[in-house]
C-alpha cells in the first residue's frame, strides 16, 4: 500500500507491498536494496515490443496509434521507494475499495502495485473491461481516434483490475464525485482523470447549429454514467 | 468549468461579457477584457482553474478593483467597468485601465503561487506592492507608482516592471505569492 | 478556511515566518540587512532599500558583502535589502521554508536558495550549482512542494536533490544490475534515460534534504557554469555535447 507523504509525494515499502510499478522519472529516493528496471503493460500495441516514450520507435504518429502510454518501470527489492512526479498533486486509491476496478490515462497514473492486473484498453470498449478491441468496427474506431484527437486524450486508456493501490495524478489536487444511475456527472474532458466501477464515459457535444460560434467554450463534454467514482483534477491542462 | 452534475447550460456572456454593449465598447477601447461565461439551470457545477488557488470574497457594497485575469467568477448580480487606474510605466505590460466590480454578491479570484494574502492599509502604514503580485483591492485607497526599484534589475528574472505600486488611505490590498 | 481571509498589517504579521495558512509566503522582520534572491519581494511595510549586489555597493555593504560572499558566479543573483518593517516575500509559488543554522554547515542548490542572513558566509561549492552555508544565522529555501528530510544511507534523484548537511559530500552510485541488463542495455543505446539509473549516494551522519518533485527549479548558475566551461572546448567535444541537448530536448517533447 502506498502512503501520502505529502500531497505530492507517496512512499511505498517494497517488503510490504511487493514489486511496484511506476512512471519512469518519478522515483525521487530510495534507502535500503531496491532495484529498477523498464516495465510493459500487456496490451500495447504496435512496435517490436518497444518502450514507447523516448522517440525510439515510431513517431508522433505511432505514439497516438499505440496509445499515449507512459514509459514505466518496475522497483523490486526489500527498501522504501519515494515517488513524485513534476509537483503535481497525487492521490492514493485502494482499488478494493472502489470495486477493485479502474479505468486511468497513463499520464495521469503514478503508480500501482504490481499485483494488480494492468492493460491498454481502447476506450470505445465497454466498462466491463475486454482488453484490446472495441466496438463498432473500422468506422468506430476512426471516430473515436477522431474525438480522441479533438480532447487529447487518445484511443486507448489504462484498465487496472484486482487487489492493490495505485496513485493518481491529477494537477491542482483531485477530487471525487460519486456517479449513480440516476445522477450522471459531465466531466471536461481535460479534467478528467479516473473513473472506478461500472462507469462508462462517452464524449457528448453540447453544440447544436443554433449556438455555433456562441457555446460558452464547453463545447466537449464527457457524461459518466453508471454506478461508481469519477476522479477529476483541479485544472483544464493535459497531463 | 470542470465538472458538473444535473441541467445546466453554458453560454458565451456576449460582448462586454454580460455588462452590456457600453461596457463592451469601454473594453475593446481600453484593452481590457472580460472574456465571461453564463452558467444556468439546475445543478451543481465544479470550478476551477489551471490549478491555481481559488479565494471566495464577499461584496458588500462595495468596489473592488481587480486584475481581470484573476477574476475566476462572479455572482450574477454584480456589475462590472473598466476604470481609469492612473498612469503606469510605459514599459509596463500593464494597461491604464482596470477592471472594478461593484455590488452585493460573491466573487471568485484566481491566486497564482498560493492563496492570497490580504494585507490591510491605513494612514499608519501604507504598503508597497510588487505589480505582479498584485491582485486586487478595495476601500479607500490611493495608489502610485514607485519607480525607485532597485530590487529589480534590467536583467535577471521578472525584468518587466520596472515599478511598484506604493497604496495609501484605508483598505485591503490582496497580492498572490508569484508573479503573473 | 477562516484564516485564508485573515488580513494582514505590519504589526500582526509574522516575524521570521510563513504566513499562517500558506507555506508560499514568507514574512521578514526586517531590522537587519538580508541577502535575497532578485524578484523575490513581493510586498513591504516600511521604509527599505534593495541594492544589487553587482554594482553600487558602498561602505559597509561592500564590506559585507565582501567578507561573506564568495560566490562570484551567483553574485548577479542576489540583492541586499535593508531597512526596517515588516517584508512579504514569495518565490514562484515554491514552498519557502527557514532554517535555523548553528555553527553548522550546508551545501543547497544555488536555484533553492531564496534568502540568508549575512551571519553566514555564502561559499560557491565545488559541486557545480551548489553553495554552501557557514555558520550561525537564519536561510530560506524555496523548493517545488515540501521538503522531506532524510537521513543516510539514502540515494536520491539528482533533480531531486535540495542539499545535504553535516554528512559527506554524495558520490554518483550506478544501478550495476541496471548496466548489465540486456533490456536496460538497449534501453540506454536509445538514450532511455531517467533518474532510476543514476542517483546521488549519501553515507554517513548528516541529514538529505529532497524537495517533492524531479523538476528542478530553473537552475540559471549551472547554465552559466556550463556555458563558462565551454570555450576551452574541441571540436568533436562540443559536436558530442551538442548530441546530448538534442536528444535531452527530444525527450522533453
Amino acid at each position: 500500500m502506498f502512503t501520502a507523504v505529502n500531497s505530492k509525494v507517496v512512499s511505498v515499502n517494497l517488503a510490504h507491498s511487493g514489486p511496484v510499478v511506476a512512471r519512469r522519472g518519478a522515483m525521487l529516493f530510495y534507502t535500503g536494496q531496491v532495484h529498477f528496471q523498464p516495465h510493459q503493460v500487456p496490451g500495447m500495441g504496435g512496435g517490436a515490443g518497444g518502450f514507447g516514450g523516448g522517440g525510439g520507435f515510431g513517431g508522433m504518429a505511432g505514439r497516438m496509434l499505440s496509445g499515449e502510454h507512459e514509459a514505466t518501470m518496475i522497483a523490486q527489492g526489500s527498501g522504501v521507494v519515494h515517488y513524485g512526479f513534476r509537483g503535481i498533486e497525487a492521490l492514493v486509491v485502494d482499488l478494493g475499495s472502489v470495486g477493485g476496478q479502474m479505468r486511468v490515462e497513463a499520464s495521469r497514473l503514478l503508480a500501482y502495485t504490481a499485483g494488480v492486473q494492468a492493460s491498454v484498453v481502447s476506450v470505445a470498449s465497454g466498462a466491463g473491461g475486454q482488453p484490446g478491441g472495441g466496438g463498432g468496427g473500422l468506422f468506430g474506431a476512426l471516430r473515436n481516434a477522431a474525438s480522441g484527437a479533438m480532447t487529447g486524450q487518445g484511443m486507448f486508456t489504462t484498465q487496472l483490475m484486482g487487489a492493490g493501490s495505485a496513485v493518481l495524478l491529477g494537477h491542482g489536487g483531485i477530487f471525487e464525485l460519486p456517479v449513480n444511475p440516476n445522477r450522471p456527472v459531465f466531466v471536461d474532458p481535460q479534467a478528467f482523470v479516473a473513473s472506478a466501477g461500472q462507469v462508462s464515459s462517452t464524449l457528448k457535444s453540447a453544440m447544436s447549429w443554433r449556438n455555433v460560434g456562441r457555446g460558452g467554450g464547453e463545447s466537449m463534454q464527457l457524461e459518466c454514467t453508471g454506478q461508481g467514482v469519477v476522479y477529476v483534477q483541479a485544472s483544464e491542462q493535459k497531463l | 468549468m470542470v465538472a458538473y452534475e444535473g441541467q445546466v447550460t453554458f453560454k458565451s456572456a456576449g460582448f462586454g461579457g454580460g455588462a452590456g454593449v457600453v461596457a463592451g465598447l469601454k473594453q475593446k477601447a481600453t484593452g481590457e477584457s472580460l472574456s465571461l461565461m453564463e452558467c444556468t439551470g439546475q445543478g451543481v457545477v465544479y470550478f476551477a482553474h489551471d490549478a491555481a488557488e481559488v479565494s471566495i470574497l464577499d461584496l458588500n457594497g462595495e468596489a473592488l478593483q481587480v486584475e481581470s485575469e484573476q477574476l475566476m467568477l462572479l455572482a450574477g448580480n454584480l456589475s462590472t467597468n473598466v476604470t481609469f487606474a492612473g498612469v503606469r510605466g510605459a514599459s509596463s505590460g500593464q494597461g491604464l485601465f482596470t477592471t472594478t466590480v461593484s455590488g452585493h454578491g460573491q466573487v471568485a479570484l484566481l491566486s497564482r503561487g498560493g492563496p492570497l494574502i490580504h494585507l490591510e492599509v491605513s494612514p499608519q502604514y501604507p504598503l508597497v506592492v510588487d505589480p505582479d503580485a498584485f491582485v486586487c483591492a478595495r476601500g479607500q485607497l490611493t495608489q502610485s507608482f514607485d519607480t525607485d526599484v532597485s530590487w529589480r534589475t534590467m536583467v535577471g528574472q521578472g525584468s518587466g516592471e520596472a515599478f511598484s505600486l506604493r497604496w495609501a488611505g484605508t483598505g485591503v490590498v490582496s497580492i498572490q505569492p508569484a508573479e503573473r | 478556511m477562516s484564516v485564508y481571509n485573515t488580513v494582514w498589517n505590519p504589526h500582526t504579521l509574522p516575524a521570521d515566518d510563513n504566513i499562517e495558512g500558506n507555506q508560499y509566503a514568507f514574512s521578514i522582520d526586517l531590522n537587519q540587512p538580508w541577502f535575497m534572491s532578485k524578484g523575490a519581494m513581493i510586498a513591504y511595510y516600511g521604509q527599505m532599500r534593495f541594492t544589487s549586489l553587482q554594482h553600487g555597493l558602498q561602505g559597509h555593504l561592500l564590506q559585507m558583502v565582501a567578507e561573506k560572499f564568495s560566490a562570484p558566479l551567483h553574485l548577479v543573483d542576489f540583492i541586499v535589502a535593508e531597512g526596517q518593517g515588516k517584508l512579504v516575500i514569495g518565490d514562484r509559488g515554491y514552498d519557502i521554508n527557514a532554517y535555523d543554522l548553528d555553527d553548522g554547515n550546508l551545501t543547497i542548490r544555488a536555484a533553492n536558495l531564496l534568502a540568508f542572513q549575512p551571519t553566514l558566509s555564502l561559499n560557491q561549492s565545488i559541486v557545480p550549482g551548489f553553495v554552501t552555508l557557514i555558520g550561525t544565522g537564519k536561510f530560506l529555501a524555496s523548493s517545488n512542494g515540501p521538503v522531506m528530510f532524510v537521513e543516510p544511507p539514502v540515494r536520491v534523484d539528482p533533480e531531486a536533490l535540495v542539499g545535504w548537511a553535516d554528512c559527506p559530500s554524495p558520490s554518483h552510485h550506478y544501478d550495476e544490475a541496471w548496466v548489465n541488463d540486456f533490456i536496460a542495455a538497449a534501453g540506454r543505446r536509445m538514450g532511455v534515460n531517467s533518474g532510476e539509473e543514476r542517483q546521488f549516494d549519501f553515507t554517513g551522519a548528516g541529514t538529505v534534504l529532497v524537495q517533492s518533485s524531479e523538476k528542478v527549479i530553473n537552475d540559471s548558475s549551472i547554465i552559466r557554469s556550463i556555458q563558462g566551461q565551454l570555450p576551452g572546448l574541441s571540436v568533436p567535444g562540443l559536436q558530442q555535447i551538442n548530441a546530448q541537448i538534442s536528444q535531452q530536448l527530444g525527450q522533453h517533447q
